[in-house]
């Protein structure tokens, strides 16, 4: 009786699972389509891959560009975030909580709405001041740092709460200073909840159409803005197999954190509270 | 009719042996203790009686009725776990209607019980408490009262002082060896701490490996242990090597390996020239000052072995005294009050009777 | 918060070292509080203030502070109506999560650890990757000769091609797409911290797997489960991509309405009149839900007692 229900609990995890992941697979089999039809072919028709040389070099430099405003928009989330964090949970101030809900308040507004104020933002900021951030490499990092700063406090405050301050009493009674201590013992102990927060903050800004749609123009975009275009207005098959790159390099990516950090961090990283 | 009976039960975790032809009666009323080591499979036996694992060979009879293949909720038994797992999100109450209510007790009936209960743990005003709210001696009564609340047929226990410290743990062995006397339910328990098998079990049933080795009341497994394994389980013990010289007749006498003769109980005949394993508890040695002054003599018959003390443990009612007797063999004797007349580093004689001795030949395991 | 405040110092428990171990801290916070306010109260209060003149066309605005703006949309049948369509396909993506993710979460939460860690790394690579291409994949799967009419047809299920695409059932499952991954990482953080044994002594005290759920689980993971479904509806809410490829522009659901206003109609106090009044339902909607939780739990510690 058990092992009939752990079956069928198997049986709906298997189907989930398929319609995870089986938009990849199907991408990945039309990209290798050897038709010459500027339309999708499913099943692909002969195999090649001359959608995968056809891909225009501007689809490169906006996933070069994806990239580094995902790295940086991480590394600047998990620097100020990381703050953030200690100062929560380590400092003075007693409403905590009050703190903890003032970052966690991007996670709840619509997405879009975030990208009509920060371009509404750099418009006035522009006629303000004639800094231009539309279109602009800082002006995009800025907001994707603000949709993925709430990660990165969420989980390394969640760490730091669970931290016994012990092992810091036990680093300062063995001689430590207050820079190693935390350099050797806090660092470590919380850096699977930094890894965590920043990963989510790189997948957030990494895939993020909505806010940038509204500050990319035609000098600078970032892939998913560009597919979304190419998607609506002029389809070509190439995207197809820049599509499959790109979730080819998501999944080394993920194994190489998975190596490199452990697959607690993944597991963690869904516990964002 | 409520006695349990395994009958040869193997369950393996992939490779790992959790229990291997595993066969015990405990018999009904019967407080019986599984004793043994971490690891040697106490839980998992545990969880086979409860049904939360199933085994791949062997049957289960409770009461007279093969369980093995039922789900737990249709064992009627009764559990307390290590770490109490009450329920966070009821009261203490409602933890322990818990069971009741899913037999569909009438309400009045739950309440009664429940208050009932925890007059038994003595626990009168704490029902309307969360579980949180409670210290961990608490958190354990209501864990028993939740367990027996709808007078299961069996009652299992994992550890459940294992969390408490000392004091309290010894006050709530004297309170579960009271309630499980009061309800009369048989009763299994697993502890890997001896002293708490003796003062509570009927009977003990010490495993290894996961291999039952020996069951027995706490006197036969104290007197007559059937291996190495439980004689040094089961209480402190001397262990000594040697070969047999003579083995007919009830004495056998035997060369120890530093050359000593001493004279053991046989349990049977011996083959002169076997290695055999002789032990002795530590309260059967007597220790004089200054051998090898002849004061031993005044009791014939007695082993002996001289050697120099090396360390006394004051312990109140009791002294532990260390003897070197050889580069690699000390004796640990166990005697009364205080024996101002030894000092360490001085000479001593340790000597024991022949029918205080175990005996075990070398590679015989059972 | 400044450092020697008479009121922290009086603090009880904490000696003059710890205050100025404390006040090291305190001085952390400042870089990110103040990005948060340059990067969050500053735009939104301009965001807000736009919404407040009147268009002109042309993207000039007026010069003059109105509440016209906020008139016109909320008389506008079409702004309502997907007002009420957004909300509806919200509320129904976060119910499927839901009834989809708990199952999910409770089978790797309870599953061995070999299975585990690719259940969980496969979870986190679907997160991973960003919506246009996921909505692309879809787009392909469920297509007019996709893979799903080909066998449904095939079959003989059907005899013509289901539209599955450009509307609303193509959003809500580009919608789902989207959410289900860091939904069912969510569910499972919850699951997790809810041990087995606890299902076990229910178990053994006789109560059948259905009544485990309703007494045991579901009142642990509720709290959880809820804050899931928030963040699910959240996201929903705020959603433009997958809605725009998946819904072909006939499901017109706010972002969707936001977005042509500013960026085809170059119509800023209208887009930002909307979007106020989307980030003011979606964080009513938030505060709602958090009310009624923390009453529900109240509710639930005030039945205590009674058994
Ligand atoms: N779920 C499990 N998976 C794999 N091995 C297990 C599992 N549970 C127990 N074991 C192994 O089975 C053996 C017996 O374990 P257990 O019954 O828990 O011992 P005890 O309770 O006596 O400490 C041990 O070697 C243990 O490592
Ligand atoms: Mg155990």
């Amino acid at each position: 009786m058990t092992t009939r229900r752990r079956w069928g609990l198997a049986a709906v995890v298997v189907a989930i699972y398929a319609f995870l992941l089986a938009p990849f697979v199907v991408l990945a089999l039309s990209s290798l389509s050897g038709g010459e039809a500027y339309y999708i072919s499913f099943p692909p028709r002969g195999l090649s891959t001359r959608w995968y040389l056809a891909i225009p070099a501007s689809y490169l430099r906006s996933f070069a560009v994806s990239v580094a405003i995902g790295v940086a928009s991480a590394l600047a989330a998990g620097l100020l975030g990381v703050a953030a964090a200690l100062g929560i949970v380590r400092g003075r101030y007693r409403r905590k909580e009050l703190l903890k809900a003032f970052f966690r308040a991007p996670l709840q507004i619509p997405l879009v709405v975030s990208g009509v104020v920060f371009l509404q933002f750099y418009y006035v900021l522009f006629g303000l001041t004639g800094v231009r951030l539309l279109e602009s490499f800082t002006g995009l990092l800025l907001a994707h740092v603000f949709i993925s700063l709430p990660f990165v406090v969420g989980t390394v405050c969640a760490v730091l709460e669970k931290f016994d301050r012990r092992l810091e009493e036990a680093a300062y009674s063995l001689g430590a200073s207050r820079w190693t201590t935390f350099r050797r013992v806090t660092l470590p102990v919380i850096r699977p909840g930094v890894f965590a927060g920043m990963l989510y903050a790189f997948i957030v800004s990494f895939g993020n159409v909505p806010v940038s749609l509204f500050l990319v123009g035609p000098r600078l975009t970032t892939l998913p803005v560009d597919l979304f275009y190419s998607m609506e207005y002029d389809f070509n098959p190439s995207i197809l197999a820049l599509s499959t790159l790109v979730v080819v390099f998501s999944v080394l990516t993920i194994l190489l954190l998975q190596r490199l950090m452990g697959m607690d961090v993944l597991v963690r990283a869904g516990a964002k509270e | 009719m409520s006695g349990v009976l395994l009958e040869e039960v193997t369950k393996r975790y992939g490779e790992v042996v959790g229990v291997r032809d595993l066969g015990l009666e405990v018999r009904e009323g019967e407080f019986l203790t599984l004793l043994g080591p971490s690891g040697c499979g106490k839980t998992t036996t545990l969880r086979l009686i409860a049904g939360f694992l199933h085994p791949e060979q062997g049957r289960i009879l409770v009461g007279g009725r093969d369980v093995t293949a039922l789900p737990p909720q249709q064992r009627g038994i009764g559990m307390v776990f290590q770490d109490y797992v009450l329920f966070p999100h009821l009261t203490v109450e409602e933890n322990i209607g818990f069971g009741l209510r899913e037999r569909g007790a009438p309400r009045d009936e739950i309440r009664r019980r429940v208050r009932e209960m925890l007059e038994l743990v003595r626990l009168p005003e704490i029902g309307g408490r969360l579980p949180r709210e409670l210290s961990g001696g608490q958190q354990q009564r209501v864990a028993l009262a939740r367990a027996v609340a709808y007078a299961p047929r069996l009652l299992l226990m994992d550890e459940p002082l294992g969390a408490l410290d000392l004091k309290l743990r010894e006050a709530m062995q004297i309170e579960l060896h009271r309630i499980q006397r009061a309800l009369g339910m048989t009763t299994i328990y697993v502890t890997h701490d001896q002293e708490e098998a003796f003062s509570l079990s009927d009977r003990i049933a010490v495993l290894e490996g996961g291999r039952l080795i020996q069951v027995g009341t706490p006197r036969e497994l104290y007197r007559a242990p059937r291996n190495q394994f439980v004689a040094h389980f089961v209480g402190k013990i001397n262990f000594l090597r040697g070969t047999v010289l003579d083995g007919v007749g009830p004495v056998a006498s035997v060369k120890l390996e530093d050359g000593h003769q001493i004279r053991v109980r046989a349990p049977g005949p011996l083959r002169p020239g076997a290695s055999v394993c002789v032990a002795v508890r530590p309260e059967a040695l007597r220790v004089w000052a200054g051998a090898p002054e002849p004061q031993p003599e005044a009791v014939p018959g007695l082993n002996r072995l001289d050697g120099v003390l090396e360390r006394v443990r004051y312990a109140g009612n009791f002294t532990h005294l260390f003897i070197r007797i050889t580069e690699n063999c000390t004796l640990l004797a166990e005697v009364g009050g205080e024996r101002a007349e030894l000092h360490t580093g001085e000479p001593v004689r340790a000597g024991w009777a022949p029918e205080d001795t175990l005996l075990w030949q070398e590679g015989d395991a059972s | 918060m400044e450092p020697g405040h008479p009121a922290v110092a009086a603090l009880p428990g904490r000696g003059p070292v710890k205050a100025g171990l404390a006040s090291g801290w305190d001085s952390l916070l400042l870089p990110a509080l103040g990005a948060s306010l340059l990067l969050f109260l500053l735009p939104q209060a301009l965001f807000v203030k736009n919404s407040l003149y009147a268009p002109l066309g042309f993207g000039r605005i007026g010069d003059e502070l109105t509440l016209q703006n906020f008139g016109r949309v909320l008389t506008d049948s079409l702004f309502l109506y997907s007002f009420r369509l957004t909300a509806y396909l919200s509320f129904l993506v976060a119910v499927v999560a839901i009834l989809l993710g708990f199952p999910l979460a409770y089978f790797i939460a309870r599953s061995q650890s070999r299975w585990r860690s690719l259940l969980v790394t496969l979870l986190v690579v679907s997160s991973f990757i960003t919506v246009v291409i996921k909505s692309l994949g879809l787009i392909v799967i469920l297509g007019g000769s996709g893979p799903v009419n080909r066998v449904l047809v095939g079959a003989g299920l059907v005899e013509r091609p289901l539209t599955l695409l450009n509307n609303q059932f193509g959003v809500v499952v580009g919608l789902l797409h989207y959410t289900f991954p860091l939904m069912a990482l969510v569910l499972l953080s919850v699951v997790q911290t809810i041990p087995a044994s606890l299902e076990e002594a229910a178990e053994v005290m006789g109560a059948p797997r259905r009544r485990v759920f309703t007494r045991i689980l579901l009142p642990l993971c509720l709290p959880g489960v809820l804050a899931g479904g928030l963040m699910v509806f959240n996201m929903s809410m705020g959603a433009f991509t997958s809605a725009a490829l998946l819904g072909g522009g006939r499901v017109p659901v706010l972002p969707i309405l936001i977005q042509r206003k500013i960026i085809s109609e170059v119509n800023y106090p209208m887009g930002a009149t909307m979007s106020v009044l989307l980030l003011v339902a979606v964080v009513a909607l938030n505060v709602l839900a958090v009310w009624l939780l923390g009453r529900f739990r109240r509710l639930s510690a005030g039945m205590r007692g009674t058994l």
